[in-house]
């Protein structure tokens, strides 16, 4: 019995490819693939669908989105054109993707996540702290620990100034700057209709 | 080699404590280290600290490990090991380190992403489509 | 000998075409043309048109059976549908309702 399904080299498959199953393709597949498994695309493969999976390795050329619960990794020569979803998302050197990219651990405000204050780790996700709060300067690299499934928490956290996501430090400094360097609102025109005439009334 | 940092306005801000110790030709923010503004350069700068605002190098910028960058970043090879929120435009290849957390659009000649990085937003990366692939929909 | 597989549990609906072996065990549906050997194994489904050299048949398959050289039903086939081949065998057991069309 075969456990991995292979689309052959000289296959070509145009449709749908569904099921719990792993997927092995080597040769064109055009319009949907949507399996529970894993799914590689070897070297030569072209790919012109949709890939939905638990964990795609990419070799070959893919054109559509690439949705997976786990891990997408574009390994050498591998070219996507498509947005890619995924908790991981690896792009080896030699790897070419044009596209959105979505990985687990971004979604939420960038405080919480850092999770320096009490408050905050109370709030920020299990599985963001390990990774977040890194050796300084860099150690020798360690092994990643794989993110769980994290559910951005919708908290509301005005994220943007510095002070607050760095509370040891001291502010006073950049106090006193207002917005800096903001170009000046855009100038309003009215919007005229073609054909209007030069003649405003004056509804005062 | 020259490096200008802070040309155009507002000026770099920086604290009394500012440790910026030139490595070689290279521009260190230690990770006390807070600039806000613009920031130009013909040389390499390490950033161990905050930047908020625009980067603009003829060389390459190393956002370290703790880093905290909201800007947009021009420069030759950029690599990533803390957490930017900003548009990347890099002449040479971007790389997200394991420990990265960005956000925004990154162009390159050569993106590399490590098992581990976080990343929303998009890569734009130029190059050939095999010709099958080429013409369709999109 | 590179070949394509549908393995176990896999449903593909649409149209394959190749130039080597394919194996099917899992679920096809839609059009199936190889110039090389067909296999649908016991338990595989196959709703589709198969243009081959030559088909072993020990699944279900129902759609025509273009097979240039031979069909080989096994006593586990099931075939629903017009059969035009040089050469076929039907083993006891194998149920089969179509036309055969042998070219001599």
């Amino acid at each position: 019995m075969a456990d991995v399904s292979v689309i052959g080299s000289t296959s070509r498959v145009r449709g749908r490819i569904t099921g719990p199953v792993d997927l092995e393709i080597q040769g064109f597949v055009e319009g949907e693939v949507a399996v529970d498994g894993d799914v590689v695309v070897e070297a030569r493969a072209l790919v012109a669908a949709s890939i939905q999976a638990r964990s795609i390795v990419v070799r070959g050329a893919i054109r559509g989105d690439l949705t997976v619960e786990e891990a997408v990794i574009l390994e050498d020569g591998a070219r996507v054109v498509g947005d890619v979803r995924a908790q991981r998302v690896v792009i080896a050197p030699g790897a070419f993707l044009r596209g959105h990219v979505q990985t687990a651990g971004v979604d939420t405000p960038r405080a919480v996540a850092r999770g320096q204050t009490a408050s905050r780790t109370a709030r920020a996700p299990e599985a963001l702290r390990p990774a977040m709060l890194p050796p300084r300067p860099a150690a020798t690299p360690r092994p990643i620990e794989r993110p769980a499934v994290v559910r951005a928490p919708v908290a509301q956290a005005p994220t943007r100034t510095l002070e607050e996501t760095r509370p040891a430090m001291k502010t006073e400094v950049l106090r006193p700057s207002p917005v800096p360097k903001q170009a000046p609102p855009a100038p309003v025109v009215p919007a005229l209709k073609k054909g209007t005439k030069g003649t405003f009334k004056k509804k005062m | 080699m020259p490096t200008c940092v802070g040309v155009g306005s507002p000026p770099v801000m920086a604290q009394p404590n500012n440790y910026m110790k030139p490595v070689g030709s290279d521009t260190r923010f230690g990770a006390v280290t807070r600039v806000r503004g613009r920031i130009d350069g013909d040389g390499n700068l390490v950033v161990e600290g905050a930047v908020e605002g625009n980067i603009s190098l003829r060389g390459d910028l190393q956002l370290a490990v703790g880093s905290e960058v909201t800007a947009d970043i021009e420069a030759q090879d950029v690599d990533i090991e803390g957490t930017l929120d900003g548009d990347v435009s890099a002449s040479g290849q971007v790389h997200l380190g394991p420990g990265s957390r960005v956000r925004g659009a990154l162009r390159a000649s050569a993106i590399i992403i490590d098992d581990g990085a976080r990343f929303a937003g998009r890569l734009e990366c130029d190059f050939d489509m095999p010709a099958e692939l080429e013409e369709r929909r999109r | 000998m590179a070949s394509t597989v549908i393995g176990v549990g896999i449903t593909i609906e649409g149209e394959i075409t190749t130039e080597e072996d394919v194996v099917v065990h899992g679920t096809l549906r839609g059009k199936l043309e190889t110039k090389e050997h067909v296999s649908v194994e016991q338990g595989a489904v196959v709703e589709a048109d198969v243009t081959s050299n030559t088909l072993m048949l020990a699944g279900t398959l129902t759609g025509n059976v273009a097979s240039g050289e031979r069909v080989d039903l096994q006593s586990s086939a099931k075939l629903v549908g017009n059969v035009r081949t040089a050469r076929i065998t039907i083993a006891d057991g194998a149920q089969f309702k179509g036309n055969v069309e042998m070219d001599v």
